[in-house]
């Protein structure tokens, strides 16, 4: 994981890759259907997670043995040194629980263009904040 | 929008001012000349009773649900949103707002209140949620990790 760069090209083979999900998400976004859209929204909250991930973990950071737990120790760990971008990240996670899981149809209403332009154009900022770090 | 919620809270100051005259003995129409500094003269408790007024008139103000104020209450946040809250008019006066208790069912520990604002453009959107970061990055871990903005780019009519 560490040794993949933020926009860096994606390679199908190496399925783990956070460019690989950023991509996926770029191109669900484009599609009608609100399904899609909740997955690209979530895809893209997966794509920064990632690199938060091994950014906290390259400073010799552990993680928690409890996988599911991560989300919180992420952005808990990135605060520390990496504020904005812990901020953005949080958001996107906020983001990603109504993609996945609040899936009442009237929610539906929130995944749509702007919405959608906009989370992308977080996650672009969240890259940049994390490359000053 | 300010949220002086000290200054406005005149009734609570005078029965204060009452009761303490009451304890130390002087009769009922004899007050105390007012101090310049009001929050000097209330105790802890009073300030206590004060933020909780002003956070409960704050979610009642945008139908947060009973859920929203008890996640706040059982945590001790108070104070933080208050906070939080004065971040976000500071950088959208007339901001209108929906408070929703975000859960994760893969972490049950990681809740927190989500604090939905709409705005005009994935532009406007960006602007204030770099402009929100920036300005709560001070705040208390617990304040910090319990509130996140999540804007809403409002649909155009067209």
């Amino acid at each position: 994981m560490a040794g993949f760069l933020p926009g860096a090209e994606c390679e199908a083979v190496k399925w783990m890759n956070p460019n690989c999900f950023a991509d996926l998400a770029r191109r669900l976004m484009h599609n009608i259907s609100v399904e899609a859209q909740r997955t690209a929204v979530s895809r893209f909250y997966y794509a920064a997670h990632h690199f938060a991930f091994a950014s906290v973990v390259s400073r010799g950071r552990r993680p928690p043995s409890q996988g599911w737990r991560r989300h919180k120790w992420v952005i808990d760990e990135l605060r520390g040194f990496c504020p904005i971008a812990a901020d953005f990240l949080q958001q996107m996670a906020v983001h990603r629980r109504r993609a996945d899981y609040d899936l009442q149809q009237h929610h539906d209403a929130w995944f749509y263009k702007d919405n959608l332009q906009y989370v992308a154009a977080l996650y672009e900022e969240f890259l940049a904040e994390l490359k000053k770090c | 929008m300010k949220l002086w919620f000290v200054q406005l809270e005149a009734d609570e100051q005078t029965d204060y001012t009452r009761k303490e005259g009451a304890r130390r003995g002087l009769p009922p129409y004899i007050k105390e000349s007012p101090s310049e500094e009001p929050i000097n003269v209330l105790s802890v408790k009073m300030l206590e009773r004060l933020i909780e007024s002003r956070v409960r008139f704050l979610l009642h103000r945008f139908n947060a649900s009973e859920q929203v104020w008890e996640f706040i209450k059982s945590r001790k946040l108070q104070l933080g949103f208050i906070r939080v809250m004065e971040i976000l008019f500071g950088i959208l006066p007339n901001a209108q707002v929906r408070f929703e208790l975000s859960e994760d069912p893969e972490d049950p520990d990681f809740s927190l209140i989500a604090i939905e604002v709409d705005v005009s453009s994935p532009q406007e959107a960006l602007r204030v949620s770099r402009e929100f970061a920036k300005r709560r990055a001070d705040l208390p871990d617990d304040q910090w990790l319990a509130f996140c903005l999540v804007p809403n780019v409002r649909r155009s009519n067209g």
